[in-house]
């Protein structure tokens, strides 16, 4: 919850129409706690969590930024902060294994793997999904929410630096992914 | 001269298109040369060429309907304004559950021997939202298949249960109002009159509040439409999943009957 802000001040219809929005978000939020959390009971309690934080902490919210932003940021600030009570920062170390072995991946010359068109709804969600979440999330913040680096940055808490290369290592491996997909696919109509 | 390490860090940005032109010079000139650097900067753009036009389905299938109590124990996060809720909830398991259950038990269940609202710290919104939530439930409690026409019928049933007198609005065809009939729900720390009705096949809820003032308002909370309007010591809550224009059609209606 780094934004430092006027909060919606200007009175009771601010602070109704601040309330009104973020809780027009709810649904959005479930959806992506379902997918932080992976089952149902944590994913209410995370979202719960979020919105005591965002109503509590209202006056730091600055009026006319994103509040989509603002909610995800705490949504995943307090996703972080549960898994590191159960082990310690296990994200830095599971990503910079991952991060590694990305780097270390052959890359992929196959012509072929740069038509992209005609992929398929499905595909590419079993695509992103086959993911490492560090990569997945960054992804999916970046070009399906189309946050900004910095808001990405401030969600999971890691230099932009590191939000570029996540962004940068998880396309590639979404396009690998895809492009096996597509001759696992070919294979099997043949 | 640009090294791929440099080209590294700068690939994102360049392929998003929020490079400093100074920089997409240089990365430009390194592509020309360099194939790895090239290859890769293809297959990214590729990839978010990809998402980006599979966000929207994408965006959708994430799109999870939160539970009804859920929703309902958000709303009440911002009218306990969190003091209590933050320190008793947030930190511990056993704190949450017996939280979740307090919101839950004052929003949707009926406690019973609770007389008078305090209401004064609720905003329009967050009443308008624990209210679409009732509204939701108490239409699948109760289907709609008794039409009471009978309005002074439902106006006596309700007031008892309320302890206090009610003025039902009864149906209207000419705007395609059904009265299904009305009862008690919970809400606060009190009871509301509940009027259900149908339009068409929609249902809708007009919520009737004592003691509390609001200046009119029409909102939208959980894909509903709410309209919110004081006279004579009674708030109303007009609460449906209508466009605006029918459900204004309500609001004008209810308004002239009840006043
Ligand atoms: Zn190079
Ligand atoms: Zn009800």
């Amino acid at each position: 919850m780094q934004p430092q802000g006027r909060g919606p001040s200007g009175g009771v219809l601010a602070r109704q129409a601040f309330e009104e929005e973020a809780l027009a978000l709810l649904d959005r939020l479930y959806g992506t706690a379902l997918r932080l959390a992976g089952n149902r009971a944590d994913a209410e309690d995370l979202v719960q969590d979020t919105y005591l934080k965002a109503f509590r902490f209202a006056e730091r919210f600055e009026p006319g930024t994103n509040l989509k932003a603002w909610l995800f940021t705490i949504l995943h600030n307090t996703h972080l902060n549960a898994r590191r009570q159960v082990r310690r920062n296990p994200i830095e170390v599971d990503s910079a294994a991952v991060e590694q072995s990305a780097a270390a991946a052959p890359g992929r010359d196959d012509p072929e793997a740069l038509v992209m068109r005609d992929v398929l709804d499905v595909d590419l969600k079993a695509a992103l999904d086959a993911l490492p979440e560090a990569f997945r999330e960054a992804v999916w913040l970046r070009d399906v929410e189309e946050f900004s680096y910095a808001e990405i940055a401030s969600m999971l808490e890691v230099p932009i630096g590191t939000v570029m290369s996540r962004i940068s290592r998880g396309r590639r491996l979404l396009h690998d992914g895809l492009v096996e997909r597509r001759a696992a696919g070919r294979t099997v109509n043949l | 001269m640009v090294r791929c390490e440099d080209v590294d860090r700068l690939m994102t940005p360049f392929v998003d298109g929020e490079i400093a032109d100074a920089d997409r010079a240089a990365v430009e000139a390194h592509l020309e040369r360099c194939t790895p650097c090239r290859m890769r900067s293809t297959m990214e753009a590729a990839a978010r060429q990809v998402l980006r036009s599979g966000a929207a389905s994408l965006r959708e299938a994430a799109t999870v309907q939160a539970p009804l109590d859920l929703k309902a124990r958000c709303a009440a996060a911002a009218r306990t304004g969190s003091r209590e809720a933050a320190r008793s909830g947030i930190r511990q398991r056993r704190g949450m559950m017996s939280w979740r259950l307090a919101a839950a038990a004052a929003v949707v269940l009926a406690v019973g021997g609770v007389v008078g609202l305090v209401l004064s710290r609720t905003s329009t919104t967050v009443m308008a939202a624990q209210l679409t939530v009732d509204h939701l439930k108490c239409s699948k409690l109760f289907p709609p298949n008794s039409p009471s026409d009978d309005v002074r019928v439902v106006e006596q049933r309700v007031g008892e249960q309320c302890g206090w007198p009610v003025r039902v609005a009864g149906s209207h065809p000419a705007i395609g109002l059904k009265l299904l009939g009305a009862r008690r729900c919970l809400f606060g720390d009190g009871h509301v009159a509940h009027v259900m009705y149908l339009q068409g096949n929609e249902p809708v809820s007009l919520f009737v509040i004592p003691g509390r003032q609001s200046d009119p308002r029409a909102l939208s909370v959980f894909g509903h439409r709410a309209r919110v309007w004081s006279r004579d010591g009674r708030t109303y809550v007009l609460v449906g999943r209508q466009d605006e224009a029918r459900l204004g059609q309500v609001a004008q209606y209810a308004q002239s009957m009840t006043h």
